[in-house]
């Protein structure tokens, strides 16, 4: 079937490219206070605003924006349809049913009691990100005021633990970013462009649902009409559901985790990477058991059911094992193959494009940012049903050693297999903590000219 | 033990104007029943699922109170122990029920009131089948870890794998006999018995894979016996292999004669031989359909017993075709029973036919012609129908009401199994009517004699699952008793075409307009395959499942299924090699563990 064309101009950056030339981004959160002067410092933004067609050689101020619900009626969107329920309802009140976050009342962002309203990303090169954002901070104050101070991230190959972070990244068909993969990688890893931006067939051949808008919010003619709804505009074509998590990481906690379940250095090295299931070189268990292999950094051309599918390599509950199962659900003797797993997962995938934060003493982390069309089954469905769920895979109380949920203790384990027999490690700690988090929508550049245009 | 299911649907009385009071009074109990301090339904041992919810007026028709129980053994038994232990539960339940004869009533009056509410269910699913309330709870839940555990502690010694599995299982089944005070396992030598575990997956898959078998030999015997018995002349039964033989000779001749002539000889003989061995495959069902062939030949020069039966035999098997039609058309029509019986009446008829005069055969294949022409007339005829409704209709396609469904989804996912209560109503017409219930039936059935190993059409996630049609609210209710999170529950459902072929006759009304389902294809196609759509259609006709009760929220139907099959594995004999006819005679009815069955069992624990 032919490859559909991406309309990248009418898409923000960050659906298609994580700024790898600007390491330092700064998170914005930010309650709109005077919708009006809001509007029209958006409509003077766009020269900043980075779309994907144009992000290549570009110089200056680099930004892109996402909305909660409330920000958009806030600016002035009513009489929506099609936008997903969990953007409706927001992560607070999804949290303790879907999510696991059995702390919301601890957030330190994304409260009740807070008016999140926008995120504005702001990513600028080496040494200039207190400059870039003096030139937008002055203007952003007219209009609107701090939820909390705003969190830099910065790009790192590692994570906090140590570990190499964002290896397997789902590639989006048609989109021409990056080394198109080949193999058990193209298998696992080349998706449908409608699994991440509103618009394009999906991994199900169906077109994700999108929000509309009333032709009356558009009198500047900048969304297309949808056909099938007389009346009405397709506001969320080019756009897609932008979920952000600050995940803080108890690098100590870990660390002491490892100490007392293994003997010597190897042991724990062995240990931590076994709870991973890739080396802090990135290289994956699945191709180098024994040892780390730094050739194999960056390795992603694998998958579980042929060369592992006991676990006696990388566990069935290894956090990467879990966060992308690849082939490992199928089940032959019920008539799920490899094929048919992979195409399953391929439903489940997830843009990451986070960045670390903080240090050691104010406190470290990852704000987890991901892109999906369809939050529930998406961002929802991997975090419950994978990464917290304890029967994931056919596996007995245990959930993600890395950042499950930690409130039954009875589920804080991880079995790690081997010929020998199995090795379940009770007492995981809780090495990941949820700060604070929010359901975004990052509309397509028509779409934020029609916010503009209120 | 046999599962039951009980749905009650009760008249709220008529005065009462409050839904919203009574709806309040049955969430508190829900919510004590669910926090299990003051209300310990665990006492009723036999009970699996129980809930309540409200439907409210539709169609002119009362609001109703809806019970739904799951349970173990015979109804009377439930209800009656139910009653006498959950008194006040009920009473606060059924207070407001037209014709409740009240909390000071007999027990005996009570039991009557309720069984003056049963309602038809139109079809049931059972997830695990067979499985006693005791069976899962106390006796299999844990085993996994148990077993698990008891290996672990062999783990790295010098043990054989078979020992370590003995070891295993001696500790656990004695751990178990213990804690349940009964024998766990059977004494050596005997089999489980089914009675103890009668849904056993083994046991099932054994008989299912046997009957295509059984017919096969059935035909077998029918067709060549038959030639063989009747031939005249020895030599007469030749064409009865000779047939088939010929047949597959020319097709790899034709084969040889049409592969290109530049290969050589020895290429196009492999390729005829490659023919030939596909279409032997098929001929092996043309040897009985020749032994019919021969026997109809011999027919009219014999007259004894042999010659009667036989005739009686053919123009039976040709009978059968308008006789399954039209069994087909009244099963769609009207149901399973008078299906069954208005087949055998004309069955029966055209036998007599036939006993009149020879001449019938011809007759009665006639009548078999047309009948086949009338039928894909009327089914030509349905579908055009049918697609035009389906064209006309207006979708729904709302966005979920977000207080509304803080409300139905208050009780997910805070244990893993969930309940789900739906009701739609259905489409106008009769035609619509008439189609929901034959897919229904036809669900039932499957689900009775098909699907009876864990998943409903590869659905592996409901305990427990009904329909009811209630024709005077005009409306489809569902109820569900399932396992993890609403929208992967739904996920499943989306690919099913049963899930289409039953929710496709149903609307919601919004404002007075009816707004149908996804737009289905000829009944089966597409429809829920708009997930999304279908997912909003489905959480929009949920109601607040009031009262919740599951005596295992914590089991998943895959970990009962697999409790179940790990107590048949510690119950088989290990591999012991021997040869002989009784000991295949013994491996056939009990099969034994071999070592790669022992190694995958024990790394998948």
């Amino acid at each position: 079937m032919a490859v559909e064309q991406l309309e990248q101009d009418d898409m923000q950056a960050l659906i298609l490219d994580g700024f790898a030339p600007r390491p330092h981004a700064r998170y914005a959160l930010r309650e709109i206070v005077d919708p009006t002067t809001a509007k029209s410092w958006l409509a003077n933004i766009f020269e900043c605003v980075v779309t994907a067609g144009s992000r290549r050689g570009r110089t200056g101020l680099q930004i892109n924006l996402a909305f909660t619900f409330e920000g958009l009626e806030k600016l002035g969107l009513s009489e929506t349809s099609g936008f997903l329920l969990p953007f409706r309802e927001g992560m607070l009140a999804r949290g303790p049913r879907e999510l696991g976050d059995t702390n919301v009342n601890d957030w330190e962002w994304g409260r009740q009691s807070q008016s999140l309203h926008m995120l504005l990303m702001l990513f600028s090169e080496e040494g200039r990100l207190d400059e870039d954002w003096k030139q937008i901070e002055a203007d952003l104050g007219g209009w609107s005021k701090p939820v909390i101070p705003p969190i830099d991230g910065r790009l790192s190959r590692t994570e906090q633990f140590g570990f190499l972070d964002g290896i397997s990244q789902p590639y989006i068909e048609g989109s021409n970013t990056s080394r198109r993969p080949s193999g058990d990688e193209a298998r696992a890893d080349i998706v449908k462009p409608g699994e991440f931006i509103l618009g394009y067939l999906n991994e199900a051949d169906t077109l994700p649902t999108t929000p509309t808008i009333p032709d009356a919010l558009d009198p500047g003619n900048h969304l297309s009409r949808r056909p099938t709804e007389p009346g009405r505009r397709d506001f969320g074509r080019n756009g897609t559901y932008l979920v952000l998590r600050q995940l803080q990481q108890n690098v100590d906690e870990f660390n002491e985790f490892l100490v007392a379940h293994a003997p010597d250095d190897a042991a724990r090295r062995l240990l931590a990477a076994k709870m991973i299931g890739r080396w802090p070189s990135g290289a994956p268990l699945v191709k180098a058991p024994d040892a780390d292999r730094e050739a194999l950094g960056e390795d992603n051309d694998f998958a579980y059911h042929e060369s592992d599918p006991l676990g006696f390599a990388c566990p069935v509950g290894a956090h990467i094992r879990r966060a992308n199962p690849r082939d490992s659900l199928a089940e032959p003797a019920r008539g799920v193959t490899p094929e048919m797993a992979l195409r399953e997962t391929r439903r489940h995938r997830l843009i990451r494009r986070g960045r670390v934060y903080g240090d050691a003493a104010e406190g470290q982390g990852l704000m987890f940012l991901c892109l999906n069309a369809n939050i529930q089954d998406q961002f929802e469905f991997v975090q419950h049903s994978w990464i917290n769920s304890p029967r994931f895979g056919g596996l007995d109380r245990e959930t993600d050693p890395l950042i499950g949920p930690r409130d039954k203790p009875e589920n804080c384990a991880i079995t790690i297999p081997s010929p020998k027999g199995k090795q379940r490690i009770e007492g995981l700690a809780r090495f990941v903590e949820v700060k604070g988090g929010a359901y975004f929508f990052l509309p397509g550049i028509r779409a934020l000219k029609c916010l503009a245009n209120l | 033990m046999k599962q039951r299911v009980l749905t009650l649907v009760l008249p709220i009385r008529s005065e009462t104007t409050e839904l919203e009071a009574i709806r309040k009074n049955l969430r508190d109990l829900g919510d004590e029943i669910l926090s299990g301090q003051t209300q310990r339904f665990e006492s009723i041992e036999k009970l699996h699922f129980f809930s309540c919810g409200v439907l409210e007026e539709k169609n002119g028709s009362h609001p109703c109170l809806l019970v739904e129980l799951s349970f173990d053994g015979s109804a009377r038994d439930f209800v009656r122990q139910f009653v006498a232990h959950k008194r006040e539960a009920l009473d606060r339940i059924l207070a407001h029920c037209d014709g409740y004869p009240g909390a000071d009533a007999k027990p005996g009056e009570v039991i009557r009131f309720l069984k003056k509410g049963r309602h038809r269910n139109q079809a049931v699913y059972l997830g695990t089948p067979g499985r006693s309330v005791r069976q899962i709870t106390l006796e299999e839940r844990g085993l996994r870890g148990a077993l698990a555990e008891a290996l672990q502690e062999t783990s790295g010694s010098a043990m054989s794998r078979e020992e370590r599995w003995r070891r295993a299982v001696a500790t656990v089944s004695k751990k178990k006999s213990e804690q349940t005070e009964r024998p766990f396992l059977p004494a050596p030598r005997r089999p489980l018995r089914v009675r103890s575990n009668p849904a056993s997956p083994l046991y099932r898959a054994r008989v299912r894979a046997a009957l295509p078998l059984l017919a096969w030999i059935a035909f077998w015997l029918a067709g060549v016996g038959a030639a063989l018995m009747l031939a005249r002349k020895p030599w007469h039964a030749i064409p009865v292999v000779a047939v088939p033989a010929a047949l597959a000779a020319t097709a790899a001749a034709l084969v040889f004669l049409r592969s290109p002539r530049r290969l050589k000889a020895r290429a196009r003989l492999s390729v005829s031989w490659v023919a030939l061995r596909e279409f032997a495959g098929t001929a092996l069902w043309l040897v009985p359909l020749g032994g019919l062939v021969v026997a109809a030949f011999e027919l009219p020069w014999q007259s004894d017993w042999l010659d009667a039966a036989l005739f009686w035999g053919v123009s039976f098997g040709l009978a059968i075709i308008p006789v399954l039609l039209a069994g087909a058309l009244v099963f769609v029509l009207v149901g399973g029973h008078a299906a069954v019986a208005s087949a055998l009446v004309a069955a029966g008829m055209l036998a007599w036919r036939s006993r009149v005069s020879p001449s019938a055969l011809a007759e009665i294949g006639l009548t078999a012609l047309a009948s086949a022409v009338v039928v894909a007339l009327l089914v030509g005829l349905y579908a055009i129908a049918l697609r035009r409704r389906e064209i006309d209709r207006v979708i729904w396609d709302e966005d979920e009401d977000i207080d509304r469904i803080a409300e139905v989804a208050r009780r997910e996912c805070a244990q893993y199994q969930s309940h789900l209560i739906s009701e739609t109503e259905v489409e106008s017409g009769r035609l619509r009517m008439a189609t929901l219930r034959a897919v229904l039936r036809t669900v039932d059935l499957l689900a009775r004699y098909w699907f009876n190993l864990g998943h409903l059409a590869g659905i592996p996630s409901i305990h427990f699952a009904r329909f009811l049609v209630l024709p005077e609210r005009r409306s489809l209710v569902f109820l569900s008793n399932y396992d993890d999170r609403f929208d992967d529950y739904l996920g499943q459902f989306a690919s099913v075409w049963g899930v289409t072929a039953t929710w496709g006759n149903t609307v919601q009304v919004v404002d007075g307009r009816p707004l149908g389902f996804p737009r289905p294809y000829l009944l089966v196609f597409d429809g829920a395959r708009r997930e999304n759509l279908f997912k909003r259609y489905s959480r929009a006709s949920q109601l607040e499942s009031l009262i919740w009760y599951s005596a295992y929220p914590d089991l998943s139907v895959a970990e009962i299924e697999r409790a179940t099959a790990l107590r048949e594995c510690m119950s088989q004999p290990i591999e012991d090699h021997s040869t002989g006819f009784l000991a295949d005679l013994r491996r056939w009815w009990r099969p034994p563990l071999d070592e790669a069955a022992l190694a995958a069992l024990i790394e998948a624990l």
